[in-house]
This record gives structure tokens, sequence and C-alpha cells, in this order.
């Protein structure tokens, strides 16, 4: 970790503190530290403006409330961030699927019967980070760069992800240990 | 060493793609296992980091304020919450004498009853805001369920025979305001032409426009729409013909067509 990802992880879990707090104005600067990020990252996964507004605010108001939780052992501060709004994100994705399983059984039952009725500050620092990641997502075996994208972004199980890829599920996990594990090994001054 | 087995439950649970019963399993070796807590840690960091690989976007600027507006709403109702220190409110003020040159001990000892009820009504009103998130949190929950449950689902049926074996089907949700239309078998029309999706509601005298549907060269179509006007009540959804890019009013045939 470079002496600027330690200062920001240790501005932002100051911020954190002072949110737990209750003191709105961190609040307002975590916002704007976070914002463009984690939007960015939920846009990714939801394909979907309005859904990533919603996602972001929602997983902002629970930050808000759960600031008291927030482990600086366990995390940095970015990190607890992007797990609550991919959690968000992966809950509104699941009712999507739902839906889209609804659009997909009513088409196949109405097709038989046709006549019945009725998706700041510290930001350059991020977008360094980005094309950090991106090169070393270049880095490991597609299939595995395959697996850890859909297991993070998608919200699938594995088992789902075994099923779309036709592949076993022990290969599929096995897949993404070895994806991650190869990218904390490439990222490991970025993490 | 951490063998594969332990390897692969680090990365599940990094990913939070353990079922709460083995997330908790996995909660408790890593207790016992530093080794491991590490490495699941570790990968944990490694997925968030992939969230930079995302495109960069950023939200609109009045996103802030709405953010902002929430947190101050739920910090005031958290504020108006009844929880009123009777033990304060029945210490007279008069009772806080000023401290005597004797040092009596009786203004201390209120000050300490004073500073341990307050502690204890700080440690209630924070397991009622904890109380009140989850509540809040539960609601959002159920609404989603709410609002899946209200979704209105049409299916059209063929008007003409060039269509019989067409299949459209409609999700519309009216408290989003907002519906998905799917269609198949059908064929592209002509050079020119569009498929133009309406909603039939009964607040306005002609069908209202709910955009364009553009089918792949496979006759389906999966299209999100989003009627031109606030829709009350969808009665019924047509698809027309219409010119290329779409018109305000229907004005060409009508091939699928909802049954009310």
């Amino acid at each position: 970790m470079t002496s600027t990802q330690e200062s920001d992880r240790q501005i932002d879990a100051q911020l954190l503190a002072r949110i737990a707090a209750g003191d709105e104005t961190a609040f307002g600067a975590l916002y704007d530290r976070f914002s463009p990020g984690l939007y960015s990252f939920v846009l990714k996964m939801t394909h979907d403006e309005k859904e990533a507004e919603d996602v972001l605010q929602e997983g902002f108001a629970h930050i808000w409330r759960r600031a008291t939780t927030y482990d600086s052992a366990r995390s940095s501060p970015f990190t607890w961030a992007v797990m609550i709004l991919r959690n968000k994100a992966i809950d509104r994705l699941r009712v999507r699927q739902r839906l889209d399983r609804t659009i997909e059984k009513a088409t196949v039952e109405f097709s038989h019967f046709p006549e019945a009725d009725n998706a700041a500050a510290g930001e350059a620092e991020r977008r360094d980070q980005g094309a950090l990641v991106r090169s070393a997502l270049t880095q490991i075996p597609a299939e595995q760069k395959q697996a850890v994208e859909l297991a993070f972004f998608t919200g699938l199980t594995h088992e789902q992800i075994a099923e779309k890829l036709g592949a076993p599920l022990g290969t599929i996990k096995a897949r993404i240990r070895r994806g991650l594990l190869k990218l904390r090994e490439y990222l490991g001054g970025v993490a | 060493m951490i063998d594969e087995h332990r390897q692969d439950l680090a990365a599940e649970y990094a990913l939070d793609a353990l079922d709460p019963e083995s997330t908790r399993a996995f909660e408790a070796l890593l207790t016992t296992d530093p080794e491991l807590k590490a490495l699941a840690d570790d990968l944990r960091e490694t997925a968030a980091t992939l969230a930079h690989d995302a495109p960069a976007q950023l939200p609109p600027p009045e996103l802030r304020e709405r953010v902002l507006s929430r947190i101050r709403a739920e910090a005031q109702a958290t504020t108006s919450t009844p929880v009123t220190p009777s033990s304060i409110e029945q210490t007279p003020p008069s009772t806080v004498a000023p401290r005597s040159s004797s040092g009596s001990i009786i203004p201390w000892a209120i000050a300490a009853c004073f500073a341990i009820s307050t502690g204890a009504l700080w440690m209630e009103r924070n397991a009622l805001q904890k109380d009140r998130g989850a509540l809040i949190e539960e609601l959002h929950a159920s609404k989603e369920r709410d609002n899946l449950a209200k979704v209105k689902i049409a299916a059209l049926s063929s008007q003409m025979d060039a269509y019989a074996k067409a299949s459209a089907v409609i999700v519309w949700d009216p408290e989003k305001q907002r519906g998905v239309v799917k269609l198949a078998n059908v064929p592209k029309p002509e050079a020119g032409k569009d498929y133009q999706l309406w909603v039939i509601d009964p607040k306005y005298p002609k069908p209202v426009n709910g955009g364009v549907v553009p089918v792949d060269a496979d006759g389906i179509a999966r299209v999100s729409f989003q009627p031109d006007k606030p829709i009350s009540k969808a009665d019924n959804f047509a698809i027309s013909v219409e010119q290329a890019g779409g018109v305000p009013e229907g004005k060409g045939p009508i091939i699928l067509l909802g049954s009310k």
C-alpha cells in the first residue's frame, strides 16, 4: 500500500468515526470522496442510471446508520462501502432476475394460449487504481477473469455461474479462487 | 499452509457468496485461524478493488442533496423519538446545589446520578436508532416485494393473420411508471416502418405513446419503456405499425392487442 493510499484510508476512517458520532459534515465529505467511484461501480452492475442512483442513496443511508459497525481491522473504509453497495445492487438485480423469469414464464405460457389475458477528492487516485485493476485483469487467464467478474458484478451465485458457463461447480470455485489469488498478487500494492 | 478447500471458502466469504449458516461457521473458524482470517480479509480487499474497473461516471449533482436530505430526515426522526429523560426532568434545578465550601458530597452524588442516567439514555437512544435502522431496511425490502406483487402482466394477442404466431408480453410497474415489453415471432417491419407500443388509460381520450419497439433479426424484442404521460390505470396495451421513429398519435394498424 502506498503512502497516499494509507493516508486516504486514515482520512476515510476518521470520517467514518465522525459519522458514527452523527457528524453530518463528515458524511458530506465522505460522500464527496466515495460517490464517484461507487456510482461508477453500481452503474456497471445495474446498467441503469435510475437504479444506480437509488442504490447509491440506499447505500449511503446505510453507511450513515451503520458507521458504528465499521471495523478498521477487517477492511478499509472504501472496501466496506463497496461491499455495502454491492449487496444493495445485488438485491435489486435479484428482484430484476425474478421479474425476468416472470416475463419468460409468461411468454412461454401465453405463446401457447394467445387468447389468454394478461436496469472529487481522491478521484484521480481512483482513476489510477482503475488502470491498475484493468491491467491486472489482463494478466490472469480469461476463464478466471470471466468467473471473477461474473461473481463480483452480476450477483449470480456460484451455482448460477456454473450453469451459465456450462462448467462444474468445483471448476468455477477453483477459477474464482485462483483468479482472486492472482489478482491479489498483482494488486498487492493497491488492495 | 491453507488448503484449497479453505481457500475456496475464503474466496466465497470475500464475495459474500456463502449462505448465512456457512458464513457463521466460517467466521467461527476465522476466530481460531489468524492466517485464514488474513487471507479472507486480503481477498475481500482484492475483490472490492475490482470496483475501480468500472468506467468513470459521475453521479448527478442533485443526488448529493437527496442523500443528505434523507439522512437529515432520519436523524430528525430519531431525535424526535419521544425518549423523555424522566430522570432528568424530575431533577429540579434547585437540587443541584452550589458547591459548598465544606465540599459536600451531595452535589457530586447528584452529578454522578445525572451522568449515569444520561449514559443510560444515550445507550437507549443508540439502541432505538439501530432498531429504527433495521426497521427502515425491512420496510425497503418489504416495499420491493410489494412492488413486485403490484406489477401487471399483460399478454397481447394477434389482431392480424400475419401475426398469428407472434407473442407479446408486457410487464407494467404502476408505481415506477415503467414497464418492459417482450415480443417473439414478430416479422421485421417493412422498410420505413416501426412497431410502436401504446398504453390505454381511461384518463386520456387517446392511447398514450409507449415508444418504438425495435425487433431483431430473429423477430425478438425486449425493451424497457416509460410512457409519454403519467398513467393512472393501464387498462390495456396495443402495438401498431407506424412510421419509422414513431408517431405521437397512432394511425397505423393495430397488430397486437391485450384483452380487457
